[in-house]
């Protein structure tokens, strides 16, 4: 009798232990992760996500958070640094999927995300993703929200070679992920323009001293120098002993960002002026629609470092997400997914929609198609040259 | 051709003397106190930090800024072993993992007072000079500078002063030592302090260049580890010769075959080493 009873409590106990359990959030918690890097090199963009994403989830959550099927939800915020390291940031999706009990992830840089997407897919955990690199993009619950890859290259090179009719170039990328990939999608975009890539380099992430690669890459003779996509403060150190080195020839990212141009002034002086990037966005407040300047006043009261263009990445990380779960009035991931997919969106002032279909140069399926600034520093400011909107999208405000 | 090879040559400078003073500094530590400092790049980082400090923050000119930072680095050294590491004794395991551990706890202590984010430090000097062909920026030219004089100064100090013998007393055979009258214990803390002033110092020179961040320190602990290791642990000598190898190994490999070959080039340089010369190119047999 004692071994039956001995057996049931087993038994019990067991099944207890094997069967799912609700997540732990409350009824009424939407609960979203950010993965991102925030210390190194690549701390900018790390940085400038998570206030966007805590900025906006403070005032959706000061309205009384989000209603969806006729309750309201308040968000709930977790943050982690991968430190631009892919184990590291495995570990913490680890975290926030298991511990966190997150429904939602926001990360960026495809070195740090690919080891963990085929967990977040089997999970059905939708992620904002706002890295280079075309391989995030076959996972089903991920979506991209910079026009990265080939369409962004093929911009800058198109740029290039209008302004400065050049033929042959060098490129440099760091020795990773979406430097490996980044080298492709340019090779392309360059051979697009008639632009040929004599060197293409790479070098070790953490390196601060890049007098060696520079050398080796201006010893081809390039006509201009092009970083694919280093950090922003491997940025301003390659143009700075580029400069150095007595490099006097046009230097542009293909779909690198630069550094507020306060911090590049400051790091490489002089040298930053008239280096020529793109980006979806821009501290460029001419350009601004009337919720970015919003935002950006809004970063000026709570922080006192350079306002930083790509926290408008966050503040869309966030936006979309948010308004999905309202169209979708679900929290159902297949049905915010199709949401994602098929519906326009106003975020920040710019309608905007994720690519479904080849027409346009952006229409890759779930990478937002987006407006794209072509950059240049001036006088130690940013300022933009050129607006481009695929079709599609507008600005609204 | 000949200019690109001078380049290189100036480059390989730069380079190899930053290694070689984080790689004196752990190669005193090793010799003296017996101790692999897993934390001296940490040190390097906040001597870095502490400068930023000084200049940018509470706007000190810039020598007082340096000297301040590398004199306040060293102190911080100095009671680190005092309170720290001399309780430990000669408990190697654990001082290693103890050190290892405070370098993660120095690290995570700077991101949390300044954040990760990289940050610029004004310099001294800028502008470049061009001699024969070959650039060079002031910035770098005073690293090559000051790192000779530093180098020059240890030699000096540990070969001609009476602290100096006594702590080549103190590594060639600590009871002896004692049993002269040296304090083993003022000794350590002397090396502890140098080491510790030495990664500040470097930290100084090259922060206007480079920039600092939190994990700054990770690669300058490496490198210099590899520098010592190629030399002969806790040989001063050797750690210089090391430190030379490894810059123009990196230099000239970057440039001429592979950047992301010459740090594999290098690291084989250093297995090489320890398979077939453990001691390291000048460093003696350990009895």
């Amino acid at each position: 009798m004692k071994k039956v009873l001995m057996a049931l409590v087993l038994a019990i106990w067991a099944v207890f232990l094997l069967t799912p359990k609700p997540a732990l959030t409350a009824p009424e918690e939407i609960r979203i992760g950010l993965n991102a890097t925030m210390s190194g090199a690549g701390a900018q963009w790390g940085i400038a996500f998570d206030r966007a994403n805590r900025g906006r989830i403070e005032e959706i959550n000061k309205e009384g958070g989000l209603m969806v099927g006729g309750k309201r939800y308040t968000i709930k915020y977790f943050r982690y640094d991968n430190k631009a390291d892919p184990p590291t940031s495995l570990e913490n999706a680890k975290t926030l999927i298991n511990v966190d009990k997150v429904n939602f992830i926001f990360h960026h840089a495809s070195a740090n995300i690919l080891p963990y997407l085929p967990i977040t897919s089997e999970k059905k955990i939708i992620s904002m993703d706002l890295s280079v690199g075309s391989k995030t993009l076959g996972w089903p619950y991920n979506f991209n929200l910079l026009p990265a890859g080939t369409g962004r290259a093929e911009q800058a090179f198109k740029s290039f070679v209008k302004k400065f009719g050049i033929k042959k170039v060098a490129e440099i990328n760091p020795d990773n992920e979406s430097g490996q990939v980044t080298k492709a999608e340019d090779g392309m975009a360059a051979k697009q323009q008639g632009v040929e890539i004599l060197t293409s380099l790479f070098y070790t992430p953490g390196t601060t001293d890049f007098y060696p690669i520079l050398t080796k890459s201006l010893i081809a003779k390039p006509e201009m120098l092009v970083l694919g996509v280093p950090s922003p403060r491997d940025v301003a150190l390659i143009v700075k002993q580029a400069r150095e080195l007595g490099w006097s020839g046009p230097i542009g990212g293909a779909q690198c960002v630069a550094p507020p141009a306060v911090t590049f002034a400051q790091i490489a002086g002089k040298a930053a002026e008239g280096f020529m990037w793109s980006a979806p966005y821009s501290t460029d407040s001419n350009f601004w629609t009337k919720e970015e300047a919003a935002w950006a006043t809004y970063w000026k009261e709570h922080w006192t470092d350079p306002f930083i263009a790509d926290s408008f990445g966050g503040c869309r990380q966030i936006g979309f997400l948010a308004e999905a779960i309202k169209k979708a009035d679900s929290l159902d991931p297949d049905k915010i997914v199709r949401v994602l997919e098929t519906s326009n969106f106003v975020i920040l002032g710019w309608k905007m929609r994720f690519g479904v279909t080849p027409d346009c140069y952006q229409g890759r399926p779930r990478s937002l198609v987006s407006p794209l600034c072509l950059k240049t520093i001036k006088d130690g400011k940013e300022m933009v040259t050129e607006l481009i909107l695929p079709t599609g999208v507008e600005k609204v405000h | 051709m000949g200019l690109l090879y001078a380049q290189i040559l100036v480059n390989a400078l730069v380079l190899s003397l930053t290694y070689i003073l984080i790689a004196l500094g752990l190669t005193l530590v090793l010799s003296v106190m017996d101790i692999l400092n897993f934390a001296h790049g940490a040190i390097y980082m906040l001597g870095a930090y502490i400068f930023y400090t000084f200049l940018m923050k509470m706007d000190f000119p810039y020598f007082v800024s340096a000297i301040l930072a590398i004199v306040v680095t060293g102190f911080l050294g100095v009671v680190l072993e005092k309170y720290v590491l001399r309780r430990l004794g000669t408990a190697h395991l654990e001082v290693l993992v103890l050190t290892f551990g405070l370098g993660m706890v120095l690290e995570s202590l700077i991101t949390v007072i300044f954040s990760g984010q990289p940050l610029p430090v004004t310099g001294l000097f800028s502008g470049v000079i061009t001699v024969f062909g070959v650039t060079l920026s002031l910035e770098r030219l005073s690293i090559i500078l000051v790192s000779i004089v530093l180098v020059g100064a240890l030699f000096f100090f540990v070969t001609w002063t009476k602290e100096g013998r006594a702590m080549r007393a103190v590594t060639q055979n600590r009871v002896a030592a004692q049993l002269q009258g040296i304090d083993p214990h003022r000794i350590s803390a002397l090396c502890f302090f140098i080491a510790c002033a030495l990664a500040a110092a470097s930290g100084v020179l090259t922060a206007p260049i480079f920039g600092i961040e939190p994990t700054m320190g990770l690669t300058p602990l490496l490198k210099g580890f590899c520098a010592m290791i190629l030399g002969g642990l806790g040989n001063i000598t050797g750690c210089v010769m090391g430190g030379f190898i490894l810059g123009f190994v990196v230099s000239f490999g970057s440039t001429l075959i592979d950047p992301t070959m010459a740090d594999m080039i290098a690291f084989a340089l250093v297995l090489l080493i320890l398979i077939f010369r453990p001691r390291g190119i000048i460093g003696h047999v350990q009895k």
